[in-house]
């Protein structure tokens, strides 16, 4: 080992692989001089960055609506980019907002405008600009559409709206004996009928119902938030400067969900892709979760149908979400690049079936109200929802993936095993929160 | 540094080339049973650590159907390099590779050339508050540039420098363990050359550059192979510093927006083989200098 | 560290009590020196010095300047923010799991390699290849390996009749599903600091032990491991500040999840200064930890330099 440490032959091979390196580089088009000058090098301005957080099904569908986006403008040159959802995709977007250097347009969910909107990330877009590129506003859920606004200015275009649902398998439902005559599952109000339904399945030898927690801090919020709100619970005031968390009513709640556990009526020692494996195995009556995997159980050729998350505190609300898309700010702003944008957007809107295939209920009313959808089985049984939801508590470090969703999920995770007292549950969700709340406002 | 240095080994009048057996003792059967066992197990574990490697190409030319076989099986129903060209339409990796390339050898370049400099300036220079400069520059070593993610990312965004090539490199080039290396080459180097040189009427300059430089090609070479290696595989600096996926270098992409992808594990993996092809080859072809070059140098 | 220790005894010019006019050598000196320096205080100086002052701020990522003052404020929620300790904890708890394997394993690999007379090209190719790999080929590597039911390890197990653990999606398993991971990736780089150590023990003391009437055993014994001390304690100190920084794999396979069980220290940092956005208390935090990191690094420094005293 005592020869000069590099000979000829290593310098060759360096050179040689960082030559293949650049011809790899230079044969795109990309323009390298700018990556020194300028920020944001080499979009040029026929190109649309478009960046999501859509894998899976959703993205899968997202990229059939790509295409037929660009088949009807191939001038355009779609960039579409997937990054990893949840904070890290969050914090990307935001970081490469500031530094001026943002995609032309990104899809957001609707509890994150909270954090984007305050610190003017987001570019305004005008209902008379919408107009002219054939979007109005009563073309959208109005709920979702009147939560993309901040002070007045519409900040993002809602696609969807995505809640909580309750899936349930026909064939163990039929043998629980819990069908109607047209063999669907009638609603189920209140806490002694679930508990009542649920414990007929469990007569039938399987789960009653399977609701994942391991892996998934989002899933166990969804449940809590969705009974609760339903009792008329608060959380946060004051844009979230203050907690409100009720004492007496999120123990009652967190009390419901820990006697599903503690009852072996509810499954929730597993993460996501478990869950689903578990119900497309017929191995629980009942699936707790978003409506976003209703075509993998399709595929599967499951005996299964879908509906509202029941009313089981109170009122029917449940928790939900919307996809959107947003334009984030840039430096100098781009009319023209704008003007391309929402013509992409409306594009996509048009193709909301596609979307509704993979269970979100379109924010666009045309296809909402279409016939189509409404033959579109079983995801248009819950469609009424998504005007009366509940989104996640306004504040800047609430929303879909966030810190807060992540601390509460695993307090409430904890008692759907079983293995954390109600009241021990909400002691940590209110310490998040106020910690959360605490906070020196960064935006 | 404790360890020895290669190009000090240079100078060492060992002998032989690198498989230098120690002297063998007497042996009974029972010591030859115990080491070929050892052996054995030594072995087979250098294959168990090939196993994900070999995994890897394995999923990168399967279909995406069959990578979703329970149980996991080596078999490949049918041979597709599909995903390897769905990677190249899947992300901006060609721009990667790219910008990892400039990156990498604007930062090992400008590494190389200052902590030469420096470590010359340190050696053969006598000026006041030298003492000073190299314990400074001494106690650098022990900076964690982790922990300084957030005000060098205020720093390059006030002036705006931000996603640009110039915040992911610049920030990579000070490197204190580097003028150490060149120091301590230097301070092996005899002067007289130099001295020589100098009485001639060279310039310093002239000196460094005509006499010194050449004589360290050995420690150029280790801190050049360690510098790219580590600038061409970091990931949190440039993960950071480039925002837009046209600005990433490979591993902040493959981290970024590969991950992003969800289950396409074909694709996943063959991004990983190519995202590594280059690295690779250069490994294959240099293996020794590289792990020497790694060995002598890699403190950062 | 013996270059260190004998250039602070040395005489300089400015020291030895006379005063010079400035010589050539002092320009062209700083002259060699500057370009360096630039950089060093730009990148490492400024950056240290800016980060202890965000510190006493309530500096936003999202404002520009430092926000109002905070005093010791950031330090006393560090201080009793158990979320923060809980990260430091699992940087810690991490760094004594996966350092005992990472200096002992290439240890045995290297004394084992080194006494082969051909094919060590195979194991540095099988040992070192991993570690040129950039973590993010790393971490999508393995969530594929560990992915459940059709990753390799679990179907591996499956065949051996063996269950297998939720690598990554659980609390209690997450952490040390990433030090098997750290082992795989990094084992190689000091798989060869070990080899230039056994390539420098002289010769003649095998020879010696041999004479003696050594087996080969006892020449391991009493040679090759006393000779290999320095060797292993650089690795082992090169280990435990390199596993102070962790942050790309966990970051990239769970991004500190399941439940925060895995986030380290560096994590905490990025997200709380780039997700939360409060740099000025992310900058306190990251202090705390650069001392932390400084104070181990002191340590080793230390220990190596009464090392090349006492040998």
């Amino acid at each position: 080992m005592n020869q000069p440490i590099l000979d000829r032959r290593g310098f060759l091979a360096a050179g040689a692989a960082a030559v293949a390196a650049l011809g790899a580089g230079c044969s795109s088009s990309y323009d390298v001089a700018a990556g020194f000058t300028s920020q944001n090098g080499g979009d040029g301005a026929s190109t649309i960055v478009y960046w999501n957080l859509l894998s899976g099904g959703d993205g899968s569908h997202m990229q059939e609506m790509e295409a037929g986006y660009q088949r009807q403008h191939p001038e355009v040159n779609l960039q579409s980019t997937i990054l990893q959802w949840g904070n890290p995709y969050y914090t990307k977007l935001a970081m490469a907002t500031r530094s001026g250097s943002p995609p032309d347009v990104a899809i957001m969910h609707l509890s994150r405008i909270n954090e984007f909107g305050p610190p003017g990330l987001l570019t305004p877009i005008s209902h008379e600009l919408m107009a002219a590129h054939g979007m109005r506003p009563g073309d959208f859920t109005p709920q979702a559409f009147r939560k993309a606004q901040y002070r007045g200015q519409q900040l993002a275009i809602p696609l969807d709206t995505h809640p909580f649902v309750q899936y349930y398998n026909t064939e163990i439902c039929g043998k629980a004996g819990l069908l109607d005559a047209s063999h669907q599952l009638p609603p189920i109000r209140g806490t002694a009928a679930l508990l009542d339904a649920l414990r007929k399945i469990k007569r039938t030898g399987v789960t009653p119902v399977v609701c994942d927690q391991i892996n998934d801090p989002a899933t166990p919020w969804r449940l809590f938030y969705t009974f609760y709100s339903q009792a008329g619970g608060q959380v946060l005031a004051g844009n979230g400067k203050r907690v409100v968390l009720d004492r007496a009513l999120a123990t009652r709640v967190l009390t419901f969900i820990s006697q599903l556990a503690t009852e072996g009526l509810m499954n929730a020692n597993t993460d996501p892709a478990g869950g689903i494996a578990s119900f497309q195995a017929g191995q629980a009556g009942l699936y707790w979760e978003g409506e976003w995997n209703v075509d993998v159980f399709q595929a599967a050729k499951l005996p299964f149908s879908m509906q509202p998350f029941p009313a089981v505190f109170g009122n029917g609300v449940t928790q939900a979400d919307s996809h959107t898309f947003v334009v984030p700010r840039k430096p100098s702003p781009d009319p023209e690049k704008l003007s391309m944008v929402l013509t992409m957007i409306r594009s996509l809107l048009g193709q909301s079936m596609i979307w509704a295939s993979g269970g979100h209920i379109p924010a666009w009313l045309p296809t909402r109200r279409s016939a189509a959808y409404r033959k579109l089985k079983p995801q248009s049984n819950y469609q009424s929802v998504a005007d009366h939801v509940v989104y996640d508590p306004p504040a800047w470090y609430s929303g879909s993936g966030s810190d807060m969703e992540n601390y509460a999920g695993a307090a409430i995770g904890s008692v759907m095993l079983g293995g954390l007292s109600p009241a021990s549950a909400y002691q940590e969700m209110r310490a998040s929160f106020e910690q959360l709340s605490r906070e020196v406002v960064p935006v | 540094m404790a360890v020895s240095v290669p190009w000090r080994r240079d100078h060492a009048a060992t002998a032989a080339g690198s498989g230098q057996v120690a002297p063998r003792a007497r042996e009974d059967w029972r010591g030859r049973l115990f080491r070929r066992a050892v052996t054995g197990v030594v072995i087979a574990l250098a294959l168990v650590w090939l196993v994900p490697v070999a995994w890897t190409l394995d999923t990168s030319v399967k279909s995406e159907n069959a990578t979703i076989i329970i149980p996991a099986t080596w078999n490949i129903p049918q041979f597709t390099f599909g995903s390897y060209s769905a990677v190249f339409s899947a992300t901006a990796l060609g721009r990667w590779y790219l910008n990892s390339a400039i990156v990498s050898v604007i930062a090992t370049a400008a590494t190389v050339i200052t902590a030469s400099m420096a470590g010359y300036a340190l050696s053969r220079h006598r000026f006041r508050g030298k003492t000073l400069v190299y314990g400074c520059i001494l106690a650098g070593i022990m900076i964690p540039p982790q922990a300084l993610i957030i005000p060098l990312f205020r720093e390059l965004q006030a002036v705006g420098a931000i996603d640009t090539y110039w915040a992911v490199i610049l920030p990579q080039v000070p490197t204190p363990i580097a003028v150490f290396i060149f120091k301590k080459f230097f301070d092996g180097v005899p002067v007289e050359l130099e001295q020589a040189a100098r009485v001639d009427g060279a310039s310093w300059w002239a000196s460094y550059l005509r006499i010194a430089f050449p004589l360290s090609r050995s420690a150029v070479a280790a801190v050049s192979i360690f510098t790219f290696v580590w600038s061409w595989n970091n990931f949190l600096w440039p993960f950071l510093s480039a925002t837009s996926t046209s600005m990433m270098t490979i591993p902040a992409g493959i981290g970024t927006v590969v991950s992003g992808v969800g289950i396409m594990n074909a694709l996943q993996m063959a991004s990983a083989v190519l995202a590594s092809l280059p690295l690779v080859l250069v490994f294959l072809l240099g293996q020794r200098q590289i792990v020497e070059g790694v060995a002598g140098t890699g403190l950062k | 560290m013996t270059g260190a220790a004998a250039s602070v005894g040395q005489p300089v010019a400015a020291r030895d009590g006379r005063r010079r006019r400035l010589r050539r050598g002092d320009l062209s000196g700083m002259g060699f020196l500057a370009p360096f320096l630039v950089f060093y205080a730009l990148f490492l100086i400024v950056p240290l010095i800016y980060e202890i002052v965000m510190s006493f701020f309530h500096t936003s990522l999202v404002l520009p300047g430092l926000g109002g003052f905070a005093g010791l404020g950031n330090y006393r929620e560090v201080f009793g923010d158990a979320r923060f300790w809980q990260a430091v904890w699992h940087t810690i708890w991490f760094t004594i799991v996966s350092t005992p394997p990472l200096v002992v394993l290439p240890l045995f690999f290297a004394i084992v390699v080194n006494r082969l007379s051909h094919g060590q090209w195979f194991f540095r190719l099988a040992f070192f290849l991993p570690y040129i790999l950039p973590s993010a080929v790393i971490s999508l590597i393995w969530v594929w390996l560990y992915e459940p039911g059709y990753g390799l390890v679990d179907g591996a197990l499956s065949a051996l009749g063996l269950g297998a653990p939720a690598w990554l999606s659980s609390p209690d398993v997450a952490l040390y599903s990433i030090v098997i991971v750290t082992v795989w990736w990094t084992i190689g780089f000091n798989f060869v600091l070990y080899l230039a150590g056994l390539q420098d023990i002289p010769r003649d003391l095998y020879a010696a032990a041999a004479l003696d009437g050594a087996s080969q055993w006892q020449q391991t014994w009493r040679v090759t491991l006393p000779m290999l001390g320095r060797t292993t304690t650089l690795v082992a100190v090169l280990q435990v500040i390199a596993s102070l920084k962790l942050f790309d794999q966990v970051y990239l396979m769970t991004a500190g999840g399941p439940n925060y069980s895995t986030r380290s220290a560096i994590e905490y940092i990025y997200d709380t200064g780039f997700t939360s956005q409060r740099i000025g208390y992310a900058s306190a935090a990251a202090f705390v930890l650069f001392v932390i990191i400084a104070v181990v690094s002191f340590g080793w420094l230390l220990i190596v330099r009464q090392q090349e005293k006492g040998v």
